[in-house]
């Protein structure tokens, strides 16, 4: 999951903005405009950036209340799977809930080849 | 873009288009000058023109020429002799430019040529660092063969001189940071990087006669540059790992180490170690561990810890304490040894850096980190216990002890300054500020895993000790720590005892004194936790009274509104069943507050939505439903203020002064001049708007995910269908008044959906009919968001006890949303619209599939159309819900056999038409990130119907294929492959594997 050269994760590619910044680049090679290499530098640069964003600027939080169903850990991955789902919104938002949750959660940095 | 620039062909006209290229030009001009020069490069005079302009006078000129080198050793494969010839030619004009007064940019630049060269052709130059060392020293490029009977390496390196010093060291760092970014594990490369580990004894030989200078003379260009170069070779060893790399950069730490005290090396060598401490702690033996301990015991670093606690916080200061935290982070296990004296005594160090003078963030830069390290340390140390089942921690001997310090240094630091600082720091200042209290909520939640009530106590003392001695600073930053431990407190006597003593002190009444006794930001944090314990006063009632009082007392302050409106509407929602007796009161007070001038909009919106919740838990129906009319009445006040000033002359104003102008705009918003009587309408609409929507929300019964769903309650109540009547009215009136605005458009959807999720009557849950007439009227806006409530209305209907009015209802809905999208130019030209009509129908195929078939034959035909131009579009979102539908149809069941029948006709219709359009979305013309939505019809497709191996076997051979990047065997081996995963999770990897071979091989740059 994690590159060996960059030790950031490449998981936030496949959120809605890692998405958007990839079709972006998509284009931009269909145009011409840049090349697969700077578009591979860029991606490592969000997986980067998104990583350090997440960890030191975002400050959102929300509480959760739920049923455990099963937990796993593999490869250093944990794995929830949650039941009959609560989640409390900070600053008294809305409360959300949902049937099933699955929480896949990973070391905050990557463990390279020496750790 | 056509070129001008034909290729030169004499060397001046090459020298004269390099000149251009670094000069400033145009970004056009710049790009045909780089592209004639490019083709010039590539041609098979190069090579020739490389060593041409590298004899040339210029930096610029020769440093293209070392570019050219580099563009045809990777673009060219030579034989060894040719190789060979070119490394000594290299050399040499390396040798020249360090003798000519070339710049550094020619030198780094024939040092990457270097490495280049060392990168393809290693084998012919094993010993590259020794040799190239040699050849610097003796001016001249010496043939490979002599280095065997070379004098001892440091006896070379000491003879360089500094410039040859650092030309050595930049090919050394270049060499380690080229490598390291080729793949270690390829077989391809293995042969590489054990060369290059042969040359890792010289690298260190360089770097350690910097790094400890024979007879005490010190170099420090030279030492600055050997610990940049050993960061690059640290770097390369954490990736390849190799045990004796390590160990010959392991001899270096200590000469590092040293450098700290040099002045001119501090930042470099600083950043190194503490970025070494940070990623990679395990490269540092137990000697180097002993050697920092000497370090931070010594006088250099005390004098520079004495700097950081007297609020120093320069670069080198704050450099010098995220060493620390470093160095505390790699040693986190000994840290948690007790009997480990030195490293109590480099805690105890940690814990006064949060003792360092200034405020948090705007003055003193290392309060996060040392707030967040002790966070981790709070984290690890309670895994310690946990996993040793250790009770007998005491709270009065470290590591317990400690912690608690920090707590109590935290405590203090996060105290607000007074208003007059405060005040004048700018707003990303305050941000953080309230960001590193943030952070110190997040360790106390930390420090309450291991401890407990003992914290919530501590706290609880320091109230009541702020309190008899009038801190209110004081008493500010122990109710917010002690509010950010309410999500940790769970129900039971001992924690609502020691609560109590909080909640049941002088806290109330003084508060309820005003500003003159306790200032404003105290009072905002203490109202925010009564909400924060909103379950204490479930549980005890006793203190309810009180603490609503307080806050109703507060709310018609401008300063506190906010505050004490959200915790009145925490409250009521919470204590909803113990307040039912007491909701006269409250309608008083709410009346009462309508007349302050200064009540806020989204304040008043919170008592109102806090009322409803306490109306929702009446127990008579009678009651309830008396209730509900006495605060819609208050709400009719403003409708008919609205609705009179609607029917006044376009040229109405209304003075700014006016009571009604004070009504319709909050504070913040207030004009200053004449504003139309329209737009003040408008504003008296939205609030009353949203003032309903605060009541239906508070109407809804309280989530609860074990209750049964269905109703008991059946039949009718006069008195609540006169309500639904009331209710409807108004929004039929603002409907047809103000359905340009999209805030009254969506208030009136918000209002209609609160109903569609109770499951008992109520007045919020409309008729369906009236739901109905409402949502299918004419609306001059936004019709969108009508469409997407219509989607949640259907989807209700048939969950909840309307059952029956499903078919009656899909009459009238269906038509009105397939005419809506009829009157579209194109399925483009409104995305919302399309989107949420086609959710619409998808929603109403999944559960009613008889209903959506049953549909005239050209109605169909027309939604079969529109969701295949959907599909085939580039809007994202109407082209997502379209697959949602095109999966659905898939899919689709019926009991009914005509309704089957009607569904297997249309599919063998359309199936070929649907798997020519996701075939040309999957062949290229798709968007990366819509694959996965497009892979689910495909993968239904594959599962549910015999014909679709045939239908896409068509669709990949058809002429209009977007793509001619694959062939027609890759295309069947597609096939073969999705036939063969039978709609399987892996189809959505086939599917991206066959997109980016459509595409070509510059889209592989991204999984």
């Amino acid at each position: 999951m994690a590159t060996g050269a960059s030790n950031f994760y490449e998981l936030y590619r496949r959120s809605s903005i890692g998405g958007a910044l990839t079709d972006t680049l998509d284009d931009l090679i269909t145009q011409n405009n840049i090349d697969p290499q700077l578009a591979m530098k860029v991606l490592a640069n969000f997986d980067r950036a998104i990583a350090e964003v997440l960890q030191d600027k975002v400050r959102s939080r929300l509480t959760f209340k739920a049923s455990l169903d099963t937990y796993r850990f593999c490869d250093e991955v944990w794995t929830f799977q949650l039941k009959n789902v609560q989640f409390k919104m900070e600053n008294g938002g809305a409360l959300v809930t949902a049937d099933r949750v699955k929480i896949v959660s990973c070391t905050a940095k990557p463990t390279g080849a020496a750790a | 873009m056509e070129n001008n620039i034909p290729v030169p062909t004499t060397l001046p006209e090459v020298e004269h288009l390099i000149n251009e290229l670094y000069k400033p030009n145009p970004p056009e001009t710049i790009s045909q000058i780089q592209e004639a020069l490019q083709r010039l490069q590539k041609s098979t005079q190069g090579w020739q023109l490389a060593q041409s302009l590298l004899t040339r006078p210029g930096d610029n000129i020769k440093f293209f020429g070392a570019l050219t080198i580099i563009v045809k050793l990777n673009t060219e494969r030579l034989s060894d002799d040719d190789a060979l010839s070119v490394l000594q030619n290299l050399i040499t004009w390396l040798v020249h430019s360090l003798n000519d007064g070339s710049g550094n940019i020619v030198i780094r630049k024939l040092c990457s040529a270097l490495v280049t060269y060392y990168i393809h052709y290693s084998h012919t130059w094993p010993t590259c660092i020794r040799h190239l060392i040699l050849s610097i020293n003796r001016n001249a490029a010496v043939p490979i063969e002599e280095v065997e009977g070379s004098p001892p390496l440091e006896q070379v390196i000491q003879e360089l001189d500094t410039q040859k010093f650092l030309a050595a060291s930049w090919f050394a760092a270049a060499l380690a940071e080229d490598i390291g970014k080729i793949d270690h594990r390829a077989p391809k490369y293995i042969s590489l990087h054990e060369r290059v580990l042969g040359n890792a004894n010289d690298v260190a030989a360089l770097m350690g006669s910097a790094l400890t200078p024979t007879n005490g003379v010190t170099h420090i260009p030279k030492q600055k540059e050997a610990i940049e170069c050993l960061q690059s070779w640290l770097t390369y060893a954490q990736c390849a790992f190799k045990q004796p790399l390590v160990q010959m950069l392991q001899v270096l730490v200590q000469p590092m180490i040293d450098c700290l005290s040099v002045e001119e090396l501090y930042e470099t060598t600083v950043e190194l170690l503490t970025d070494t401490l940070s990623n990679w702690p395990q490269f540092f033996t137990r000697h180097h561990i002993d050697a920092f301990y000497v370090l931070f015991e010594g006088e250099w670093a005390r004098q520079q810890y004495e700097d950081l606690v007297q609020g120093d916080f320069d670069f080198n200061a704050a450099q010098f304490a995220l060493f620390m935290l470093a160095f505390g982070n790699a040693q986190m296990v000994e840290m948690m040894d007790t009997t480990d004296t030195r490293a109590q005594a480099f805690l105890a160090g940690l814990a006064g850096i949060l003792t360092a003078q200034g405020y948090p963030t705007v003055e003193d830069k290392i309060f996060v980190p040392a707030v967040e390290f002790w966070s981790t340390f709070v984290e690890n140390l309670r895994d310690t216990i946990l996993f040793e089942s250790t009770t007998d921690l005491q709270w009065d001997k470290p590591p317990l002890s400690r912690i608690m310090q920090v707590v109590s240094y935290s405590w203090q630091k996060i105290q607000f300054p007074p208003p007059e600082i405060y005040d004048s720091w700018d707003s990303t200042d305050k941000t953080w500020f309230g960001n590193a209290r943030t952070d110190v909520a997040d360790f106390l939640q930390a420090v309450y895993t291991i401890s407990g009530l003992p914290l919530i106590s501590l706290f609880v003392d320091l109230t009541s000790r702020a309190l008899s001695n009038s801190a209110w600073a004081d008493l500010e930053a122990t109710c917010f720590c002690l509010g950010s431990l309410s999500d940790c407190v769970s129900e039971g006597k001992s924690y609502d005892d020691v609560l109590a003593k909080v909640f049941g002190s002088s806290l109330f009444d003084l508060l309820r004194q005003g500003q003159s006794v306790i200032p404003v930001r105290t009072r905002q944090t203490c109202l925010f936790l009564i909400e924060r314990y909103s379950e204490f006063f479930v549980r005890h009632a006793e203190y309810l009274p009180a603490a609503l009082n307080l806050l109703f007392s507060a709310v018609g302050d401008r300063h506190l509104a906010l505050p004490s409106s959200k915790s009145i509407h925490t409250l009521c929602s919470s204590c909803r069943i113990l307040l039912t007796s007491e909701i006269d009161a409250f309608l008083e007070h709410y009346s009462a507050l309508r007349n302050n001038a200064e009540l806020d909009s989204l304040a008043e919106e919170r008592i109102i939505g806090g009322i409803a919740a306490i109306l929702q838990s009446l127990p008579s129906e009678e009651h309830k439903i008396n209730t509900i009319q006495r605060l819609l009445t208050m709400v009719g006040i403003d409708v008919t203020a609205c609705l009179q000033l609607r029917q006044a002359q376009d040229s109405v104003l209304i003075d700014a002064n006016d009571p009604i102008i004070i009504r319709a705009f909050d504070v913040s918003q207030r004009p200053t001049s004449p504003v139309p009587a329209h737009e003040v309408a408008l504003q008296l609409a939205i609030r009353a708007l949203r003032c309903l929507c605060s009541i239906s929300r508070g109407l809804q019964a309280p989530v609860d995910l074990d209750s049964d769903d269905e109703s008991s309650q059946t039949g009718t109540n006069p008195e609540l269908e006169r309500i639904h009547m009331d209710i409807s009215g108004i929004l039929v009136q603002f409907k047809n008044l103000f359905s340009d605005s999209v805030e009254v458009v969506d208030a009136i959807c918000i209002i209609l959906r609160a109903g569609f999720t109770e499951t008992e009557p109520g007045p919020f849950v409309f008729p369906p009919q009236m739901v109905t007439e409402l949502i299918v009227s004419h609306w001059r806006r936004h019709v969108a968001f009508v469409v997407s409530a219509a989607s949640a209305f259907v989807s209700s209907l048939n969950a909840r006890r309307f059952k029956q009015h499903v078919l009656s209802t899909l009459g009238i809905l269906l038509p009105w949303v397939f005419n809506l999208l009829h009157q579209l130019p194109d399925p483009e030209a409104d995305t919302e619209l399309s989107q949420y009509g086609i959710e619409f129908a998808q929603r109403v195929l999944s559960k009613r599939p008889e209903v959506l078939m049953s549909q005239a034959s050209n109605v169909l035909e027309f939604l079969f159309a529109f969701a295949m131009k959907l599909i085939n579009g580039n809007e994202p979102l109407p082209k997502a819900a379209a697959a949602e539908f095109w999966t659905t149809f898939i899919t689709a069941k019926s009991d009914d056999p005509n309704v089957q029948n009607a569904l297997n006709d249309a599919m063998s219709h359309l199936g070929p038409l649907l798997s020519q359009s996701l075939i040309q979305n999957i062949g290229g013309r798709a968007s990366r990130s819509e694959l996965d939505k497009l892979s689910e019809p495909l993968k239904k497709l594959i599962v549910q119907h015999v014909h679709a191996s045939k239908w896409l076997e068509a669709a990949l051979n058809d002429p209009s294929f977007p793509s001619d990047k694959v062939s027609s065997q890759d295309k069947a081996l597609f096939l073969k492959k999705l036939i063969s995963l039978r709609g399987g999770r892996p189809t959505n990897q086939t599917v991206r594997e066959f997109w980016v071979a459509c595409r070509g091989s510059s889209f592989a740059y991204a999984s």
